[in-house]
């Protein structure tokens, strides 16, 4: 509880130190807005007229959806193709340099290429990403599933268990706390993807708010929906981690 | 384990085999250069055959016309690959450096101080979680279109990872370490050289390895946002007027990039920590 309480202290010492250093020197609005301009820009992106085109939670929900969305299927994704690839090796050890490749490639790089393929709306966003969610999640889900101790696979032999079976009862769990190692960082690498996407062809979202308020010079709108987009993602990660806490509670830690 | 891959993420846990292991075993080499050659092959005889727009699915040959070209323009030409090449290359690393330089002293100094540590960690880990590319536009408005704000975007994302995986590996020194170090009276500027540094080195490393990939990819959003050179601002560029041959062969250059880069720093990271339990079970894998 002292903690919690010296960690909130830390933050409003933080923000008052910035208000205080905002005044003093002077600075212009434009360049760095105090913290109280910041949360007028963040209220009054929530309090003016629903249809206005800069309504912010009409935009957080097109951001979100998109990233969910992504998220599920990349992850999905990314969990069958790993478990597929762990389960036919030579598969993995032919495929291997390209995922390696595709995995150091920057996958936001793809967003201009997948705006000519799918249009500048939803799906291409959508697309980018599964893309990006896509890969840690393979990459994590082969990693967990090949580290599987052999005695336990041995034994599983010795009861002549199936392959599935084996899959299901033992490779399967063994892996998840690496699985989930994947997810945690997708589910970040989703909202990160979904702005960038945002960035290059969008005409809603937060990603898109963000390019048009920088280009008006709105300093203070920007820094609230960077504000946004942190409580977002710090929300999100702490929804993966709970999920972790109980799914794999078995697991050493 | 799975504390030690947590900021491991984007690359690459399979390749605990190391690369060269990979090119040794050469069943699975030569396969893999044909399901290229075929996967090629295809490609292009389907682009020909169904007579796709060359600005839907450009064949291969067309790539490599497309990548072939932008290395053979003088260097200091715009439509040439030199200059952009360099500077999205110059963007990350300059990011990269400075990033994780300040990432590595400053966990070291918050490791030293438990008290610091406990009360920053969580906006620590909290900065990690937040898609810093967000705050592109805003470097933007601050540093100008120039290369300033690039090279602040790929610091930013840089320095995260590797701060929280210092934190991580310095905490990881385990007492009974601790113990024999105090026990043979060392200094404790002894036990940080013989015993906490060398603890912490493969975390450290494990960072880089994350910041390296991240610096690239702080440079081509920041290009995407706004820039006047560079090999994301050429993607851009090239998607407005519909080349998408020559995007790919930018992806193309992308990926060896970074994938170089990668590749330089395991190669490192090997030399240097040959003696590391982690690399040495990685070896066994």
């Amino acid at each position: 509880m002292r903690r919690v309480l010296f960690i909130l202290g830390v933050f409003v010492a933080m923000v008052g130190l910035w208000e205080l250093l905002v005044w003093v020197f002077k600075v212009h609005v434009l360049i760095l807005p105090p913290p109280s301009k910041v949360a007028t820009a963040l209220c009054q992106g929530f309090t003016i007229d629903i249809h206005d085109w800069s309504f912010y939670p009409t935009h957080i929900v097109h951001t979100f959806v998109e990233g969910i969305i992504g998220f599920l299927v990349g992850g999905l994704l990314g969990l069958l193709i790993g478990a597929l690839l762990s389960e036919f090796p030579l598969f993995l050890r032919v495929l291997y340099p390209y995922i390696f490749a595709f995995q150091a490639l920057p996958k936001i790089a793809l967003a201009p290429l997948l705006v000519i393929w799918l249009g500048i709306g939803f799906s291409s966003r959508l697309a980018l990403v599964v893309v990006v969610t896509f890969f840690p999640v393979l990459v994590n889900s082969i990693s967990g599933l090949n580290s599987t101790k052999s005695e336990r696979i041995e034994l599983m032999r010795s009861l002549s268990a199936t392959r599935w079976q084996t899959f299901r009862m033992v490779k399967f769990p063994s892996a998840l706390p690496f699985i989930f190692v994947g997810l945690r960082l997708s589910g970040l690498l989703s909202l990160v993807a979904a702005v960038v996407a945002e960035f290059v062809g969008g005409s809603k979202g937060l990603g898109t708010l963000l390019l048009y308020m920088s280009l008006t010079m709105e300093t203070a709108g920007v820094l609230s929906i960077v504000v946004i987009l942190a409580l977002l993602s710090i929300v999100l990660y702490m929804l993966i981690t709970y999920a972790t806490r109980r799914l794999v509670f078995w697991s050493g830690k | 384990v799975v504390k030690d891959i947590c900021w491991r993420d984007t690359i690459i846990d399979i390749s605990k085999r190391s690369f060269l292991s990979l090119a040794k075993d050469k069943a699975a080499f030569s396969l893999t250069i044909l399901t290229l050659i075929m996967l090629l092959v295809t490609w292009e005889s389907i682009c020909r055959l169904l007579s796709i727009p060359v600005h839907l699915l450009p064949p291969p040959s067309l790539i490599c016309q497309a990548l072939y070209k932008g290395w053979t323009e003088p260097v200091l030409a715009r439509e040439g690959y030199y200059i952009h090449t360099f500077y999205t290359l110059f963007e990350a690393l300059f990011g990269f450096s400075i990033g994780s330089c300040f990432g590595i002293i400053l966990g070291t100094m918050l490791s030293q101080m438990p008290t610091v540590n406990k009360l920053l960690y969580p906006y620590l880990i909290a900065f990690q979680a937040t898609p810093k590319v967000a705050l592109a536009p805003l470097f933007v408005i601050w540093f100008g279109f120039g290369l300033h704000s690039k090279v602040l975007l790929s610091l930013t994302l840089c320095f995260f990872p590797v701060l929280l995986n210092s934190i991580e590996g310095f905490n990881s020194v385990g007492e009974k370490e601790k113990e024999l170090m105090a026990s043979i009276s060392a200094t404790s500027w002894q036990t940080f050289r013989l015993v906490k540094v060398p603890t912490a080195l493969p975390f450290i490393f494990a960072g880089l390895e994350v910041a390296i990939i991240y610096s690239i990819f702080g440079a081509i959003v920041g290009e995407f946002v706004s820039a006047k050179s560079g090999l994301g601002f050429l993607i851009t560029q090239r998607s407005m007027t519909l080349d998408t041959s020559g995007m790919f062969a930018i992806l193309i250059i992308l990926a060896a990039l970074a994938s170089g880069l990668y590749l330089i720093l395991t190669y490192i990271r090997r030399r240097m920590l040959f003696w590391s339990e982690l690399e040495r079970s990685s070896e066994a894998v």
